[in-house]
């Protein structure tokens, strides 16, 4: 691990206009890491890019880009810092633990030629290559890349941006971190009519880095600790508004599935508040970023083609960590083999990991005709070692990129990593309880490992090795057995593995700020509310939290169209995310027609953000008991529950009734674009220390509506193997959900049921 | 005059006020000249403030230079400003300057955005004036100047650039072209000068923004609108280049932009007295409004840093 108050600028190149960063390790005083930067790979003497142009006009693409760049440390910039630093004796490599790559690029041209972020994720082994293609709308747009290749002069106007996650121990200050979500919310309302600001998905991180420090949302406060250069602090701050800038893109990510119809995913975070103390473990991110080349006369005829027809262009990639423990790889080499009618030959390729060289390939086939984007592929894994090989089915497939990762191969790492858990003092051990939905058949069962040290002294890996295809989803519960004898748990929702390394971090248990926040959406003048009083109270029974009460009383928001947002009710509490929740009493009065209706013990789950208000709807809770579950047979219960909305995605009232029908049905975007986004629930099989509560969903229903409709689908997995679904559940009279011990078998899997029920029930 | 700058109102009396206390004589000598230049401070119509303002003042340190650039027909349509202002800034630019000016009022033909504006400082006592024209989006720039080919064409170091005005200062017959740029990095600025002839200082600039931000610069240069300008000596060589952002999009709001600026100045042993009050907190503690930031590299490798700020809080007065 390095030494982040040991970095040193070096400069080098002509002029010494270049310079680099270098740092000394902690231990090893003569070994030294230096950052690296991205340049264009070459691969047998070749650049590793491409740039065709289609003669015939096809309507949507008129060429296509391809290249791979890598990270490397130049040569003559190792040879300057070794002049200056004379105890270097060898360089280390860092450990990437997570990484993303960018390309964007904005030309001149007639209307300002624009060629979107290109996200990409490279690889975490050998040169961290990432390959990029992109589609090049018109010939105008290819003419312009032809010319900014081939220009003479200098390097290319085209850029390339990495940002590598490398862990580090924060030796040199203290960080606190700040997030007000609410002054986000008013600054995106204000620019709302101007851009598109946070609500890209997949330009989610590039929106926050924009707009987060203009808004005044993010704050970042650095205290240096003792003797601690101006350069480090400055380092350190950097650092801060990087993982800032990580954390509310995470939020804003997040709260995709809490953002009901047309909410803007801003307007449900939450403000959050982190501080990183001296010596915690982090994740040291920073971008490094270099120009594309141009290139001479020679070389240029061998990268720039014109063919007839587009061709069908596909780039395979390996993405992940490949490696098992002791660094072994986890399989010897895949084997990928397209099928496409225009290209009848050599059309089998292997990928090799490990290999820089192997470790990606860009599929081309003749155009012919019309363009048909529809191909079929499919791969065999070589596991080594005497494990029979998994050859995976026909894929259909449109995408222009396929990402091979570990869980494709049935292949899943996930590492936790103490960051600033007082063990010794007033924690004993992390228990950590680790679920995976095996596949097909297989006995599914929860693996429980303990963490007794901080960083990588202590960190804790879960493997497995299913060598079939597996879901990218895991859950896992974290039990804080403290000195006292008490029981910290927390078990955050489903995670979907990264694209490229898991790791969780694993953190301080003690109370810390959190907050809840309420916010009224007034839909139109006359309407709004003209009086919210609700008294509030908080509950983690899990945790054995002290109850902790609020008031908001007569708050009268201002009937100005768009999001308001009452006063913050903050208080020290360490929730746990799966139980935590608020009990809510009082009254609003609706603006339109003065309507009241009074607010009776409506349980908000903590994880769900601020209570979200809005003026044409009222808001219930079901609650969702599992204490009946027959835990002997079953490991894992996961929950969806949502409801349907309608064309201006306002929740429906009179929707078609529509049941029995496959949770895998809303993977279709217009089947989901008639539902919310689902909220999901994973029960775990309980453990020590862990409480049988009950779990909660919010409800809304239209004020103008009679009934209260919502949909749900339960699944059991199955200690033996295999999964059962939950029946038709009856729900009268109370809005309580009995999950029971165990359902019948021959339930099928993912089938979504429908409840109704008539508000003059309840 | 009694001046306790929190408690008095925004507007043009306000900051006249703020000035004249600090520097006596500078209030009354340079509020009748922006008056001139101006009629109509009290404005809130124009377009050279993102507020309305239709004034806006500018710092320029270590010197602490402070300038106006003015609105001289605040609410009028562009090619009317633009008469208004060659009436007030033509009289005593070179013949060479004239000329330009000409051929620019000749392309855009009366249309364009807002047309033109005035600037005006007092160096030593004495008012110097600068003409700002438009260049509208439909000019031929590109030949025009060396900068034209610098910042336009396919292959060049900043792609998407596009020339949105020029600056033509009476005192040293500079003209100075400003351009619209994409998100640059440090490396291209490097190009960029050094093809301009002017010193290639690239950790320079990122070290005097770091110094400002309080964040390094890794990767491109902040701010998602960005600008450069380049001034041109009568012989036509580059004499300084200047690169911009909004101040929003390096500091955030207006108050925190003030604090950066005065932490970095107090370092630096730069004058901050005048800009202090004069964008001091008004009753409702809203700050004035901040626009551009800037930092400037000179031929001699000087560097001098700029902002420019209204007279009055972001969306005007609260009052």
């Amino acid at each position: 691990m390095f030494d982040l108050t040991t970095a040193r600028e070096i400069a080098y190149g002509p002029g010494g206009e270049l310079s680099v960063r270098v740092f000394r390790d902690r231990t090893e005083k003569n070994i030294w890491y230096m950052e690296p930067a991205p340049r264009l790979r070459i691969q047998n003497s070749q650049p590793v890019f491409s740039l065709t142009r289609y003669l015939s006009n096809d309507s949507e693409v008129a060429g296509v880009l391809t290249f791979d760049v890598e990270l490397h440390a130049p040569q003559d910039a190792k040879l300057a810092a070794e002049r200056e630093i004379p105890e270097i004796e060898a360089w280390g490599d860092f450990t990437w633990v997570s990484g993303d790559a960018f390309f964007d690029q904005t030309f001149p041209g007639p209307g300002g030629v624009m060629v979107p972020l290109v996200t990409q994720t490279p690889s975490l082994f050998g040169s961290n290559v990432a390959s990029f293609q992109v589609a090049v709308a018109t010939p105008e747009e290819v003419a312009t890349f032809v010319a900014a290749f081939t220009t003479p002069g200098g390097v290319s106007p085209c850029r390339v941006e990495y940002q590598m996650g490398v862990l580090t121990q924060l030796l040199a200050a203290e960080a606190r971190v700040v997030y007000k979500a609410d002054v986000a919310i008013d600054y995106e309302r204000t620019y709302a009519t101007k851009k598109d600001t946070w609500g890209n998905r997949k330009s989610v991180l590039v929106g926050v880095k924009q707009t987060l420090k203009e808004s005044g949302a993010g704050d970042v406060r650095v205290t240096p600790g003792a003797g601690v250069s101006d350069e480090i602090k400055q380092m350190v701050t950097d650092w801060a508004w990087t993982t800032l800038e990580n954390q509310v893109a995470a939020a804003v990510d997040a709260a995709r599935a809490l953002a009901q119809g047309n909410q803007s995913p801003v307007s449900v975070t939450s403000d959050f508040t982190r501080t990183y103390s001296e010596d915690a473990i982090v994740e040291w991110s920073t971008p490094v970023s270099a120009n594309l080349p141009r290139f001479d006369d020679a070389t240029w005829p061998r990268l720039y083609r014109e063919v007839d027809n587009r061709e069908l262009v596909v780039t395979f990639a390996l993405a992940g960590d490949l490696y098992g423990p002791d660094d072994v790889d986890l399989f010897e080499y895949v084997t990928v083999e397209v099928r496409y009618p225009t290209r009848t030959t050599d059309n089998t390729f292997q990928l090799i990991p490990g290999d820089d060289d192997a470790v990606s390939k860009t599929y081309v086939a003749p155009g012919g005709g019309t363009f048909d984007p529809n191909y079929e592929y499919r791969y065999t894994v070589q596991f080594g070692g005497g494990t029979p090989a998994y050859e995976s089915a026909w894929i259909s497939e449109t995408a222009t990129l396929v990402v091979l990762r570990p869980s494709d191969f049935g292949i899943r790492n996930v590492t936790f990593l103490g960051q600033n858990v007082p063990f010794g003092t007033t924690v004993e051990k992390v228990l950590i309880d680790f679920f995976e939905v095996p596949p097909g058949d297989l006995p599914s069962k929860m693996q429980v490992k303990e963490m007794t040290a901080n960083g990588e002294a202590g960190q804790v890996s879960f493997s497995s090795a299913y060598h079939v295809p597996i879901t990218n989803i895991y859950n896992y519960r974290l039990r804080y057995l403290l000195k006292t004898g008490t029981t910290v748990v927390y078990q955050p929702g489903q995670q979907f593995g990264s694209a490229n390394a898991d790791l969780v971090m694993v953190l301080d248990p003690a109370p810390s700020l959190a907050n809840m926040a309420v916010r009224g959406l007034v839909s139109a003048k006359k309407k709004g509310f003209l009086d919210v009083s609700l008294h509030a109270s908080y509950y983690d029974v899990q945790n054995s939290a002290h109850e902790l009460t609020h008031r908001w009383t007569g708050w009268n928001p201002p009937r100005k169209v768009g999001i308001q947002s009452a006063e913050t009710w903050y208080f020290d509490a360490q929730p746990d995310p799966e139980t935590a929740y608020f009990d809510l009493s009082g009254q609003i009065v609706y603006g339109e027609g003065m309507l009241l209706l009074p607010v009776n013990g409506l349980k908000l789950p903590y994880k769900n953000g601020p209570l979200f208000l809005s003026d044409t709807e009222e808001l219930l809770s079901v609650e969702i008991f599992s204490d009946a579950i027959d835990w002997e047979a079953v490991t894992l219960v996961t929950l969806n529950l949502f409801q349907a909305v309608d064309e201006a995605g306002e929740i429906a009232a009179g929707e078609a009734p529509k049941t029995g029908f496959a949770l895998a049905e809303l993977d279709d975007p217009e089947v989901a674009a008639g539902f919310t986004q689902p909220i999901a629930y994973s029960v775990l099989k309980p453990a020590d220390g862990v409480k049988r509560l009950p779990s909660f969903y919010t409800l809304r229903r239209p004020i103008s509506s009679e009934k209260i409709v919502f949909y749900y689908n339960g699944d059991y997995v199955l200690a033996t193997g295999g999964a059962v679904a939950v029946d038709e559940t009856a729900v009268t009279g109370k809005l309580q959900l009995h999950l029971p011990p165990l359902p019948p078998a021959g339930g099928g899997r993912g089938i979504v049921h429908r409840v109704e029920i008539p508000v003059a029930s309840l | 005059m009694t001046t306790t700058c929190p408690g008095r109102p925004p507007g043009f009396d306000g900051s006249v006020a703020r000035l004249g206390a600090t520097e006596p004589g500078i209030g009354p000598a340079w509020e009748d000249e922006l008056r001139v230049v101006c009629p109509r401070p009290d404005s809130s119509s124009s377009r050279l403030c993102a507020n309305g303002d239709p004034i806006e003042f500018a710092f320029v340190w270590p010197a602490g230079e402070l300038r106006a650039t003015c609105d001289p027909a605040p609410g009028a349509a562009p090619g009317a400003r633009l008469e208004r202002a060659r009436a007030a800034g033509e009289g005593r630019l070179s013949v060479r300057q004239r000329a330009a000016v000409t051929r620019l009022a000749d392309w855009a033909g009366g249309a364009g955005r807002y047309g033109g504006w005035v600037g005006s400082r007092l160096t030593a006592g004495q008012v110097t004036r600068k003409l700002y024209v438009e260049i509208v989006d439909a000019a031929p720039w590109q030949d025009w100047w060396p900068t034209g080919r610098l910042l336009w064409s396919p292959g060049s170091a900043v792609p998407a650039s596009l020339a949105v005005m020029a600056g033509l200062d009476e005192v040293d017959g500079t003209l100075e072209v400003y351009f619209r740029v994409p998100r640059i990095h440090p490396d291209t600025l490097c190009e960029l000068l050094s093809r301009a002839g002017l010193p290639p200082h690239r950790r320079a600039l990122t070290a005097e923004l770091a110094r400002l931000t309080g964040q390094a610069v890794r990767g491109y240069l902040p701010g998602r609108d960005q600008g450069l300008s380049i001034v041109l000596a009568p012989d036509g060589h580059a004499r300084a280049l200047t690169w911009y952002t909004h101040a929003g999009m390096l500091f955030g709001p207006p108050a925190r932009a003030r604090a950066a600026y005065l932490a970095a100045g107090r370092r630096a042993g730069w004058p901050m007295e005048t800009y202090a009050r004069l964008t001091a907190a008004d009753a409702d503690q809203a700050t004035p409004d901040h626009g551009l930031a800037g930092v400037r590299i000179d031929r001699d490798g000087g560097l001098a840093s700029s902002i420019t700020c209204g007279l009055r809080p972001p969306g005007g007065s609260r009052r």
